[in-house]
């Protein structure tokens, strides 16, 4: 079900008003799983996905409460490894056929959703594990996983947020403002996908599309400076949009998610943007991640931890582009991304150990520094959606094309 | 100018977000999404649900 549609404005209005009109909480989490499963018999189109998708929230259940109940580090490990291998499986990643035989990768299965609810899975193993979660139930992980309002593309809501909600369910939402608030959110989503996203879509396919017609280099420089711009823009406009549907479609049921994007295109360095651009990756990243590599590096190189901590940025991010996509360009993407958190590291210690905490403070607070790095910041950030389209390798081709004109 | 213009707009969004005109704004932002929905036909994927 597509999201900028009235079977999805029909569906949302009817799984609102059921629930609202559910007077005890058992009607409501029915309501809710229904709703859930209805959503997701749109996305999922043979039995053997639809068994999957059930095998996966199962299996998964499986392994946190066993993991919960005995707490060992080995079955924690395999666990872990079970996860991203079925991710690594379900997705075709094309490098891991570096190392693996070619027919590794069938029979072919296609979840909706599946890098999501395979880190969700793994937020909820980690902290299971280490005792953080009360009792996890299998009715409230299924809607955790499934939940309509964030199965397609996130955001990652914390477990023990989305289990607050859940053990409240039953109570009414807190003023008609809340609730128009909540509806109105939704329909700027939808705006911002069904035009701005669309228009500048638009725009970048129509510059991409002529890139092998020939013609004079002022319009093959205005067609790479489009392409450049026009792809950034829809990816965020896009994936915003459908943030804003996602939290104001949770909000009007009464759950609360976070904030996935805090305007990512004014950050002034690439860590700054991960702290505005799919903030729930970037937390689920950092704790799970970053933290956990970083903490077993300074305890046991702690001669090295600075120098570690800067390779260990650089490797979470890549693994961020890794998990975005099967192909290499999301490789490359990551790479960026990772060269250039590091980086921003690294600038920052140089500076302190330079001109001191008070002198790196002062160049902070320099205005003219701020629009720069801005700047600066903004054109890195457009460079690595270059290699961010599904489509990569014709998309670059054509790109080279229209540089071959230009230069 | 340029400033008399900005402080009109913040007026204008002030004005669109207050509680009293909350309910005529959802209506004229589900009039325009009714709007695009039959204009593009519904067909947008999300860039971030192809994995």
């Amino acid at each position: 079900m597509g999201f900028v549609s009235f079977g999805f404005l029909g569906f949302l209005a009817a799984a609102v008003a059921l629930f609202h009109l559910s007077p005890r909480a058992g009607w409501r989490r029915g309501v809710l799983a229904l709703a859930n499963l209805g959503f997701l018999a749109t996305w999922v189109h043979t039995p053997h996905d639809a068994l999957a998708m059930g095998g996966f929230v199962l299996g998964s259940f499986g392994l946190i409460r066993l993991s919960q109940r005995v707490g060992w580090r080995t079955l924690l490990v395999a666990s872990l490894a079970a996860l991203i291998g079925g991710l690594v499986w379900v997705k075709r990643y094309k490098l891991a056929l570096a190392v693996l035989p070619a027919d590794f990768f069938e029979p072919r299965l296609q979840l909706i959703g599946i890098s999501y609810m395979t880190f969700k899975a793994v937020h909820v193993l980690v902290d299971a594990h280490q005792r953080q979660l009360a009792a996890v139930s299998l009715a409230s992980y299924a809607n955790y996983q499934l939940g309509f309002f964030s199965l397609v593309a996130g955001p990652m809501q914390p477990y023990p947020d989305f289990r607050a909600w859940w053990d409240r369910i039953e109570e009414p939402l807190a003023s008609r403002e809340g609730a128009l608030r909540a509806l109105s959110r939704v329909l700027h989503g939808l705006l911002q996908i069904g035009i701005l996203a669309a228009l500048a879509h638009g725009l970048w396919q129509q510059a991409i599309d002529g890139a092998l017609l020939p013609e004079p280099r002022g319009a093959a420089a205005l067609r790479l400076t489009t392409i450049f711009y026009a792809y950034p823009a829809y990816v965020y406009f896009n994936f915003s949009g459908y943030c804003d549907v996602v939290i104001g479609a949770a909000a009007l049921l009464g759950m609360r998610h976070q904030e996935n994007f805090d305007r990512p295109y004014l950050a002034r360095n690439m860590v700054d943007f991960w702290d505005r651009w799919h903030i729930s990756l970037t937390h689920f990243i950092r704790d799970y991640v970053f933290m956990t590599s970083y903490k077993a590096w300074a305890e046991r190189w702690p001669r090295t931890a600075r120098q570690g901590g800067y390779a260990l940025l650089f490797g979470a991010l890549l693994l961020a582009g890794i998990w975005h996509g099967s192909t290499w360009n999301f490789v490359i993407f990551g790479a960026i991304h990772g060269a250039g958190v590091a980086a921003t590291r690294i600038w920052g210690d140089a500076l302190r150990s330079l001109f001191g905490r008070e002198g790196a403070r002062r160049y902070d607070r320099d205005p003219w520094i701020r629009r720069a790095a801005v700047l600066a910041t903004f054109h890195y950030a457009c460079f690595s959606f270059l290699f961010f389209e599904p489509g990569f390798r014709p998309a670059l081709e054509r790109l080279a094309a229209i540089a071959a004109k230009v230069f | 100018m340029e400033r008399a213009r900005a402080s009109g707009l913040r007026r204008l969004w002030a004005r669109l977000d207050d509680p009293r005109w909350l309910f005529a704004r959802v209506l004229v932002e589900a009039a325009l999404v009714v709007a695009v929905v039959l204009a593009s036909g519904g067909g947008a994927a999300i860039v971030y649900g192809n994995f």
